[in-house]
């Protein structure tokens, strides 16, 4: 019950008016540079640092936090209208909520991501609160082998991504894995870069991600004329309906379960859970073949855990001080630029800014929820503006995120490279989201494998003596089985079938 | 058929590519593999699938309908893809030379009126509102810096 | 108005955009009349980024103008060193350097050499240390190192990248105590921390700063500081010198660096505002608690303090047979 003790003095903290304004202020915010594809919260909340130096340190935690949220809410909006990710873990977005939006349902597209996000980022945050410090601790024994092994999860899904041919999944998964191999590995060599310096710590995430999806898209509906419509223009209602709803239930809950478990792992886990959540809907749904078509629970899931992931996220920083991601990084940097450290005594020398940043995330939430709901009505708008108009200003804001994000020309090129290839892939059916999701899992999944072999010093046993290892990879086995298994149910059902009709 | 088979040489050529760059990596041994060790094994497997692919489509194996659409949908597509390359290419070079907003404008004026086909007068007028408009969201109230022309500005 | 036409007018606007912007260049009598571009070479929010921000309220008000913090990450810092070297020397542009300016010369094939850009001053030496866990069996740095002698290979030092500062710290410690590490290399600081966290690696080093906060929170121990003294904020930890070898833990300094050529007036002003700026009594007192020292070097003592720490990285390198390969 200390906990609720706690929390009435978060709250306390997190409703005096000046916090409840910058809260808002920065879930506006973050709101804006997430629908600005490329202008990624990092950046954001490093830039707007220097304008928190007066504040006391709570607020300025609390409105920076607020920043982070709402680049996720703000991150789907445009892989649902423009089908450009705002972020990585919106990229699985792209897929069904695209489709939800050329077929006039960018109103409950757009709802249930904001709901799905709200119920699930709430939950994290709750979650949080009761049991952040024993999730950090076995968060701390997840070392390279358990890495590896998680790594080795998310790959086995791979084939639930996909719509289409097997083989080609596959394949482009591999070249994924390509993409993710250029630059310095773990020992120091530089690997396909071919002398350039901008390639040194790989090919960057965003402007592959705006090429694929963003500059593809537009190539690919530029072929016709463009007076044609792209976008259906009627619109068929601006909120999820009552089906939607018994559809998108299971998903939310489920993916609120996965992103918050994920989230406290280090590496892509916000992606990585998108991804997942995604796979698994695919799986469990009794007709997967609505994927990739503009099915909501293909937005719900993912959505979902990708914002429980971002409470999970903020446990190994609460509770250590060491940050999962870029962007936990700067929110470190934040903390310590106002004199708290977070880590191990965050929570006895500074409880106040410790609970009362849990509960602005609670306000922060309901602050989005709120926010995003009327917004519906104007990105549906958007859409309607001729095609004509509306693609310049695209391609416009893919050029601004893909160089805001280093500053770097070169990443201009790598966009506009991906964007043919992206156009390429559509022409001879091939998809991306395998490319993506073996392109960020490769650089972590290479490293894990190799820094095991170095601490057992060539000894492959650590990776199933370790019993954290042993479990998910078991796992993992069990999936690929079920796979084939069913595979195989499928084909001599087929084959019944046949012989059946020859009769 | 035709467009499977293109794909897969294509395929198996860059796996080959892959394979020859990363022997020149260290290799390392399977106990303590180096640099060029992963990269090997995969391209070793794309160049398996694509063989595959490749196989399969010379065979005449059903495959899905995206590569057995025409690939260009309406005659004046080739056209329109090319000049919408060369309009991202030429912004793209045109940013380090004289800097953002005089890019933007005239990218915008470039796609409008070539690919958005409206008239010239439309086009300049929103290439120009465009320009001045992304100039003080993003370099005034954003403070994001954008590449700067080569007279500075 | 026809095809021709319109193409005209808009060269024509073109280039009076053009001729503006030379005009308004030339014309620029004070300096500064934009504002000066702070060249980070890494990701937004790390050290760079923090020191940056630490200087900026009193550097702005020193210079009397604005700054602009641009992170340009990538290539181990390279990128950065290689664009502020190469940008026009009329003061606007300014980059950051620490140690990985020198050691890149030797482990990339982009780095810089020291000598193709001017140094303004030092302003801030964070030294590093070596950690432990807590509960490790070594309580001293003698302890230690007779372990790791006695059992070559078998301790496990993480490390934040290989060829980056901390691997070469470690290897300077292999140098001159003569003992053998297994070198587990993580991709930065931050992985580097959460390995010794869960045990997963024996000891890190990492500059003070970092590591403070683990320290106080009881999960680490520091055996040795690698500066020629004792850190103010750890007094009881011993420096590398009393243990009787040669300052080789490589921490961070920050010098801040511009391109060849400035004219005199500039370099001054930027030099005297940034000497303001490390002055101040909340700078000083920020890096205090850090563990860090606001050490200054001035411009006649830079090239002579680059080529000291050139010496010792090179020493070091050359004595680990690293070489980039690409």
């Amino acid at each position: 019950m200390e906990v609720f003790q706690n929390m009435v003095t978060g709250f306390g903290i997190a409703a005096t008016p000046m916090n409840l304004v910058l809260c808002l202020a920065g879930c506006f915010v973050g709101t804006l540079i997430g629908v600005l594809p490329g202008i990624g919260p990092a950046a954001t909340i490093a830039l707007l640092l220097p304008v928190t130096f007066n504040l006391p340190p709570a607020t300025a935690i609390i409105m920076l936090s607020g920043i982070f949220y709402g680049a996720m809410y703000g991150g789907s909006t445009t892989a649902i209208l423009v089908n450009i990710p705002g972020e990585a873990a919106a990229a699985i977005t792209c897929i069904d909520g695209y489709q939800m939006a050329r077929r006039g349902r960018a109103g409950p597209a757009l709802g249930i991501a904001a709901f799905g996000s709200f119920i699930a980022g709430t939950f994290g945050v709750f979650l949080l609160m009761l049991i952040a410090p024993p999730v950090a601790e076995a968060a701390l024994k997840f070392g390279p082998p358990e890495i590896f092994s998680v790594m080795v999860l998310g790959l086995t899904i791979l084939s639930y991504l996909s719509s289409g041919s097997l083989l080609k999944a596959f394949i482009i998964a591999l070249v994924g894995l390509f993409v993710g191999m250029v630059g310095i590995d773990i020992a120091g060599i530089y690997r396909f870069t071919f002398g350039i310096p901008d390639f040194f710590d790989g090919i960057g995430l965003v402007p592959v991600l705006m090429g694929l999806f963003g500059v593809a898209e537009v190539l690919l509906n530029l072929e016709q004329i463009v007076t044609r419509q792209v976008f259906e223009s009627k619109i068929k209602g601006l909120l999820p309906n009552r089906e939607d709803w018994k559809l998108s239930a299971l998903p939310i809950l489920r993916g609120t379960f996965i992103g918050f478990l994920l989230g406290v792992i280090p590496g892509p886990s916000n992606t990585i859970s998108s991804f997942v959540s995604y796979a698994m809907e695919k799986r469990l749904s009794k007709s997967p073949d609505r994927f990739g078509k503009g099915a909501i629970e293909g937005v719900a899931g993912p959505e979902s855990a990708n914002n429980s992931a971002c409470a999970g996220n903020f446990i190994p920083v609460l509770t250590l001080g060491i940050p999962t991601s870029a962007v936990m990084a700067v929110i470190v940097g934040a903390f310590i630029i106002h004199g708290v450290t977070p880590g191990p005594l965050l929570i006895k020398n500074n409880p106040d800014i410790f609970w009362g940043t849990i509960a602005s995330m609670y306000i922060g939430n309901v602050m989005l929820l709120i926010l995003n709901l009327p917004l519906i009505g104007i990105w549906v708008r958007v859409l309607k503006v001729p095609y004509g108009i509306l693609f310049p200003l695209i391609l416009l804001f893919c050029f601004v995120g893909a160089y805001a994000n280093n500053n770097s020309l070169a990443e201009l090129n790598v966009m506009i490279f991906f964007g043919l290839v992206g156009y390429l892939m559509k022409k001879t059916g091939f998809e991306p989201a395998p490319l993506v999701m073996a392109y960020i899992l490769c650089p972590f999944l290479e490293e894990a494998f190799r820094q095991s072999l170095i601490k057992s010093h060539g000894d492959f046993s650590i990776f199933v003596t370790r019993p954290i290892s042993a479990t998910i990879l078991a796992l993992a086995l069990a999936i690929i089985f079920l796979n084939v298994f069913s595979g195989m149910k499928e084909k001599r059902k087929n084959l019944l079938q046949k012989l059946k009709e020859e009769d | 058929m035709k467009r499977d088979q293109i794909t897969g040489i294509f395929l198996f050529g860059l796996a080959l590519a892959v394979f020859l760059k990363s022997l020149t990596y260290p290799l390392g041994t399977l106990r303590k593999p180096g640099g060029g060790f992963f990269p090997l094994i995969a391209s070793i497997l794309l160049m398996g699938l694509a063989a595959l692919l490749t196989i399969q489509a010379f065979r005449g194996k059903e495959t899905d309908k995206a590569s057995q659409a025409p690939f260009f949908p309406e005659k004046e597509a080739p056209r329109r893809i090319l000049l919408g390359f060369a309009g991202l290419l030429g912004y793209r070079y045109l940013l380090p030379v004289i800097g953002f907003a005089p890019s933007t404008g005239v990218f915008i004026l470039f796609l409008s009126r070539f690919l958005g086909k409206y008239g010239w007068v439309m086009s300049a007028v929103f290439a120009v509102i465009t320009a001045v408009a992304s100039y003080y969201l993003f370099e005034v109230w954003l403070k994001i810096p954008m590449p700067r022309p080569y007279f500075g500005m | 108005m026809n095809i021709r036409g319109k193409t005209l007018f808009v060269i024509l606007v073109c280039g009076a955009w053009i001729l503006l912007s030379i005009g308004s260049s030339l014309a620029q009598e004070k300096f500064p009349g934009r504002p000066i571009q702070f060249i980070i070479p890494w990701a937004a929010g790390g050290g760079g980024t923090i020191n940056s921000q630490a200087l900026q309220p009193h550097f702005e008000k020193a210079i009397g103008g604005s700054i602009q913090i641009v992170n340009k990450p990538g290539g181990g810092g390279t990128i950065a060193w290689n664009y502020v070297a190469n940008s026009p020397p009329d003061g606007y542009t300014v980059g950051i350097t620490n140690q990985s300016f020198i050691l890149t010369q030797y482990t990339t094939r982009t780095g810089v050499s020291f000598k193709k850009v001017d140094p303004l001053l030092m302003v801030v030496d964070i030294p590093a240390a070596l950690a432990v866990k807590a509960d490790a069996p070594w309580k001293s740095f003698k302890e230690y190192i007779s372990y790791a002698k006695a059992n070559p290979g078998k301790v496990q030092m993480g490390n934040s990248g290989m060829g980056a500062n901390y691997h070469v710290s470690a290897l300077g410690i292999e140098m001159v105590t003569g003992v053998r590490f297994t070198h587990v290399p993580f991709k930065g600081s931050s992985p580097n921390i959460t390995a010794l966290l869960g045990g997963h690696v024996d000891s890190i080093v990492c500059e003070i700063s970092t590591l403070l906060p683990f320290v106080e929170g009881k999960k680490f121990r520091l055996l040795v500081v690698g500066s020629a003294e004792r850190n103010p904020a750890v007094p009881d930890i011993p420096c590398i010198k009393e243990e009787g070898y040669d300052p080789v833990l490589i921490g961070a300094w920050y010098v801040w660096v511009i391109p060849k050529g400035v004219p005199k007036d500039r370099f001054k002003a930027l030099h005297d505002a940034f000497k303001t700026a490390m002055e101040a009594k909340e700078y000083k007192d920020y890096y205090r608690k850090l563990g860090g020292i606001a050490r200054y070097v001035g411009p006649q003592d830079m090239p002579a303090f680059y080529a000291q720490e050139d010496k010792v990285l090179k020493k070091i390198i050359d004595f680990s047979g690293f070489k980039p390969i690409e």
